[in-house]
């Protein structure tokens, strides 16, 4: 960019272009979406089949798994930090949202269990599931985790009334279609550009 | 009707484009900002340290894997003088004025 004297409308142009370059900044590779739909996709599976199963067995709570996942979170987060060369307003309000949903999850799982509260936890869950992802869907202009969370809600419904086994894996086709499904289209989006950018 | 004067440090063009980029942004690089303004390294750095003598950025710099990195963001009072400028620029632009 080179220095010249400025006309109003070249200054109301820079003005308007930079604003809109910073409202677009989106850095997100889908990584975490994967990681955490995956993860609670296997998790449910297994309480799935434990309950369901006959003589099926795991050596250990499946949802423990979930401490792997957060290890390798912090893992990912930290050697992505790098590549994220601007911290947008939206991404911060996004960090504070998953943060409440994290903690919301965690009281509900830890204390919910303690207290026993049983069966309501699953549609509660998937609840849960849908608002952080359709706020980041909505906030993120994203229309994949805006499905995802609205059919988490729609799974919701159906558990509310379905009381069964079954219950598990509809938990789990709700985090394929929150985070598994749009976490793979934001990866080969976030590929795309990078393959674009020549990086 | 009375014109209002443009700040002189923000009448430029790099200074402005900077300026109207963190202003949408918590926090920036020094590398996203050069990248978005397509500025060359030694300009940018130049134009950086004026905003921030003026008191309209902060800028913080950093070692991360031994890289140094340096990182803006836009001050209260880089704000304030911003929305200044924008308003004098329409003071301007009005039809009639």
């Amino acid at each position: 960019m080179e220095e010249k004297n400025l006309t109003h409308e070249e200054s109301i142009q820079i003005i308007n272009s930079m604003i809109l370059t910073a409202r677009n900044h989106y850095y997100e590779n889908g990584l975490s979406a994967i990681l955490w739909g995956v993860t609670n996709v296997v998790c449910f599976v297994l309480a799935y089949l434990m309950s369901a199963v006959k003589g099926f067995s795991f050596p250990f709570n499946p949802f423990f798994l979930m401490g792997i996942t957060f290890v390798l979170q912090l893992y990912f987060d930290r050697k992505e930090r790098k590549y994220r060369t601007a911290k947008t307003y939206a991404g911060e309000m996004n960090k504070y949202v998953w943060l409440t949903f994290g903690i919301a999850v965690l009281i509900l799982t830890i204390a919910g269990g303690i207290a026993d509260i049983g069966y309501i936890v699953l549609p509660l869950l998937l609840l849960l599931f849908g608002m952080p992802t359709f706020i980041t869907g909505c906030m993120n202009k994203f229309s994949p985790f805006i499905i995802g969370g609205i059919i988490c809600w729609l799974l919701c419904i159906v558990t509310l009334f379905h009381k069964s086994h079954e219950t598990y894996l509809l938990v789990a086709a709700g985090a394929v279609a929150a985070w598994v499904i749009p976490g793979f289209i934001l990866r080969a989006q976030f590929n795309k550009n990078k393959l674009n950018n020549g990086v | 009707m009375e014109f209002k004067e443009l700040d002189p440090i923000l009448h430029s063009q790099l200074r402005l484009a900077v300026m109207s980029l963190l202003i949408g942004l918590r926090e920036a690089d020094f590398t996203f900002i050069r990248e978005k303004t397509n500025a060359t390294a030694g300009n940018l750095s130049v134009q950086l340290n004026k905003l921030r003598d003026a008191g309209y950025i902060e800028v913080t710099k950093l070692f991360r894997d031994n890289y140094p990195l340096t990182s803006c963001k836009v001050t209260s009072k880089g704000i304030a003088a911003f929305e200044n400028y924008v308003q004098a620029l329409q003071s301007y632009m009005k039809p009639g004025g």
